[in-house]
């Protein structure tokens, strides 16, 4: 008995010890693979977040030592000592909201085009995909000329209808709406393949359910489709909200911020004090803010979507 | 040159006894002395050869245009000195990324850098005073060789931190067919430059006969118009922004007009040389490199910006190159840089059309004015270093944290780009340029003494004694 009780002992020992053996190879294989993301995510993204805080209570030209300044520069720009700072801000809100659910809701509509089985499909998909591929430098050149009031293909087009169009780029809203379309323009091709993806993973039983139920197209859309992407769509809302509070390339090449200070966002800001003017105490003060701004809405969406993201 | 000769014997015997006494110590290979002078001179050479790194950002003809004038300094004067450039090609075309060099003391031995930039490098003691060295009898530059400008548009507080080999002079290109078609003849000098009135009213004529832009500028055009019009940008004590008079808005509001009410310029959004190259526009305000960048479809000439009351006319981009603190052998540096300031790097920098040469005999020799380059009118590029009567052409803006300030203020988007697309008038541009201008005063809590002060203070000022514009 006690041979017996000895031998499970052993037996049930052994058989602990080679589990704990496969979890440390599978937590040891699993940390290679994730090794080297981690690392670069620690070395160039957590790392310098320490020198860019310890930076924003200084002032630093870039090149000699920063000296303690305390809250000042975060009293700078709260307490309106930066002309542009709250402009900016109301724009890269602005922006946002014209940018990412117009960017979302074209992606989702050229998404449901694409999963139609339709001769030729993977070609436009392909095609859709093109702005995501092609330069923002050149985009931004592009549509520049495109929207240029006097020499334009845009107002030419809008000439010919009878229309006389705008001053796009001339004038303040205008311009606003011609950066968020291009901005939607370049990104509707990630989203559409993103969603395409999503659409692909509906399982078609509950669709087929659905029709014999007696569903109509925009009732299967609204309760089986729309549930199944909704954590697609969350998750393309996160990336479009963050990258949207970063956007500056596309509006540098287009508007320079202007006309006056119409399109003047933050990161714009954030480049010329840091950058242009060589305020790096000021520009990191900046990117802090910046940082809990992004950390606090995307919590927010999280927060939010507890009450329309539907998991399986 | 005579003076460099001299050194070079003297440091080559030098160095000849140093190398063979150092070999000797240290129990060179007995294959090295058997097998001759050959086998010698190799070994000297390769322990000798004081190497300098240069560096530069620039476009893929720029990067090939200083790796020739390398090669030709080397030939002319650098390998009789035992002295090796060696090119090392920029991280990327931003001089941001220079300064992050500097930064981290790992600029070149010599870098080019921004003119704009020579201030903040030098008051905070990252690039070497050069007056002791260029005032050197020895090593020393000899300033009747060179434009006065090599000297005093650079200058820091009085001293010298930058060379000039070359400077960018701003003109107007512009479109010889529309020209022929409205029936003008462009001015072929600064002395006969167009008065401001016939200048806005031949832009007009030029608009409405090509249905083109008369005019297309870039936002620094407005030094230019602000200083030819009114004077100086700051106070002379530096205590107070100047520049808000109503000869000054008068003369801004005439190119508003142009733009905003009668569209016969460009906007802010609108990129002149874009504009210009598409046939859009019938002139341009242009730094002297746009000329490699214009389309081969545009039958182009230079001429004048037009002429302000006080006859400054346009803003010259001088090619700054420097010597940071952390070079490894400064003297060297020096010598090198001096070398890419003489005839033959010179001349290829004239005939890239990067810049006209601050080497008198350069910019007046054949290389500059060969006929057979575009344009015709070269001299209109030249004439940007000399004056109109007392007036220099060139603006002379100033220099530092406060002139700085007051061209940001200026050109900065938000405020000129309010201006240009009517949202703010000419006098509210300049009542809040102004503020700013003076916000930033009090905040350095500066006057003009207290750019020497920043010099001192940082050890920049090695020898306060020596000044090359004593």
């Amino acid at each position: 008995m006690a041979l017996t009780q000895s031998t499970g002992g052993h037996t049930q020992r052994t058989a602990t010890s080679a589990r704990r053996n496969r979890k440390m190879r599978a937590a040891v294989r699993g940390w290679l693979f994730v090794g080297p993301v981690v690392l670069g995510t620690f070395l160039f993204n957590v790392l310098p977040l320490i020198p860019t805080f310890y930076f924003s209570f200084t002032r630093w030209n870039g090149l000699g030592d920063p000296s303690w300044t305390g809250l000042d520069n975060y009293t700078r720009a709260l307490s309106g000592g930066d002309d542009v700072f709250y402009t900016s801000l109301k724009n890269t809100f602005v922006y946002t909201i014209g940018y990412v659910p117009l960017g979302i809701a074209i992606g989702l509509v050229l998404a449901l085009l694409a999963n139609r089985p339709l001769p030729g499909m993977p070609f436009f998909r392909a095609l859709f995909f093109l702005p995501m591929v092609t330069s923002l430098v050149a985009v931004g050149i592009v549509w520049r000329w495109i929207y240029n009031d006097r020499f334009g293909a845009l107002n030419w087009g809008l000439g010919e209808l009878g229309i006389d169009g705008p001053r796009w780029l001339g004038e303040p809203n205008p311009a606003m709406f011609a950066v968020i379309m291009t901005g939607v323009w370049t990104s509707m091709g990630y989203n559409m393949i993103i969603l395409h993806a999503g659409l692909q993973s509906i399982p078609q039983d509950l669709l087929d359910a659905a029709s014999v139920d007696g569903a109509g197209a925009w009732s299967r859309f609204r309760n089986v489709t729309l549930p199944f992407l909704s954590p697609t769509i969350f998750f393309l809302s996160i990336l479009a909200v963050i990258g949207s509070f970063q956007v500056f390339a596309l509006i540098l090449i287009m508007t320079g911020g202007g006309p006056g200070s119409a399109t003047y966002v933050y990161i714009f800001n954030l480049w010329e004090q840091a950058f242009q003017l060589r305020n790096m105490g000021y520009g990191s003060a900046l990117a802090v803010m910046l940082f809990f701004v992004i950390a606090a809405i995307t919590a927010f969406q999280w927060r939010m979507s507890k009450h329309w993201v539907f998991y399986q | 040159m005579i003076a460099a000769h001299k050194v070079s014997r003297r440091r080559l015997l030098r160095n000849i006894s140093l190398t063979v006494g150092s070999t000797a110590v240290a129990g060179a290979p007995s294959q090295a002395w058997a097998s001759g002078g050959k086998a010698q001179f190799a070994l000297r050479t390769a322990q000798d050869v004081r190497a300098v790194s240069f560096m530069s950002i620039g476009s893929l003809q720029e990067q090939e245009m200083y790796q020739q004038a390398i090669e030709a300094a080397q030939q002319e004067t650098l390998n009789d000195l035992n002295i090796q450039i060696n090119w090392q090609a920029a991280p990327s075309n931003e001089w941001e990324r220079i300064m992050t060099l500097f930064a981290a003391d790992q600029a070149s031995d010599i870098q080019r850098i921004d003119d704009d930039r020579v201030y903040l490098l030098a008051s905070e003691n990252k690039i070497h005073q050069l007056d002791p060295w260029i005032l050197d009898p020895e090593i020393g530059m000899d300033p009747t060789l060179y434009y006065p400008r090599t000297f005093t548009s650079l200058a820091i507080e009085g001293y010298q931190f930058g060379v000039i080999p070359a400077s960018s002079a701003n003109v107007v290109y512009y479109n010889r067919d529309h020209f022929d078609e409205a029936g003008l003849t462009a001015p072929t000098s600064w002395n006969d430059a167009w008065d401001l009135d016939v200048f806005i009213e031949n832009v007009r004529t030029l608009a409405e006969v090509s249905g083109a832009y008369g005019v297309a500028f870039p936002s620094n055009v407005i030094t230019p118009i602000m200083y030819g019009a009114g004077g100086s940008a700051l106070t002379e004590d530096q205590t107070a922004c100047a520049f808000d008079g109503t000869e000054v808005e008068q003369a801004l509001d005439q190119f508003v007009r142009l733009v905003v009410d009668e569209e016969f310029a460009n906007r802010p959004e609108e990129v002149p040389l874009e504009m210009f190259n598409s046939g859009l526009a019938s002139m341009m305000w242009s730094a002297m490199n746009a000329g490699s960048e214009i389309s081969q479809d545009i039958n182009w000439g230079i001429m004048p910006w037009c002429k302000t009351p006080l006859h400054a006319m346009t803003e010259n981009y001088d090619r700054a190159f420097v010597i940071p603190k952390s070079a490894q052998d400064p003297e060297a540096a020096f010598i090198a840089l001096k070398a890419l300031t003489g005839k033959a790097p010179s001349d290829i920098f004239a005939q890239s059309r990067w810049g006209v040469p601050n080497l008198i005999e350069s910019a007046e020799g054949e290389a500059f004015n060969d006929p057979s380059l575009p344009p015709e009118n070269k001299n209109v590029w030249a004439e940007t270093f000399g004056a109109i009567g007392d007036q220099p052409v060139d603006v002379n803006v100033p220099r530092g944290p406060i002139g700085e300030a007051w061209k940001s203020a200026i050109t900065e988007a938000d405020l000129y780009g309010a201006l240009f697309s009517g949202q703010i008038t000419t006098r509210e541009f300049l009542d809040t340029a102004c503020d700013r201008v003076d916000e930033q005063i009090q905040n350095l809590n500066w006057s003009s003494t207290e750019g020497l002060n920043l010099l001192m203070e940082s050890g920049a000022l090695t020898d306060p004694d020596a000044k090359v514009l004593a």
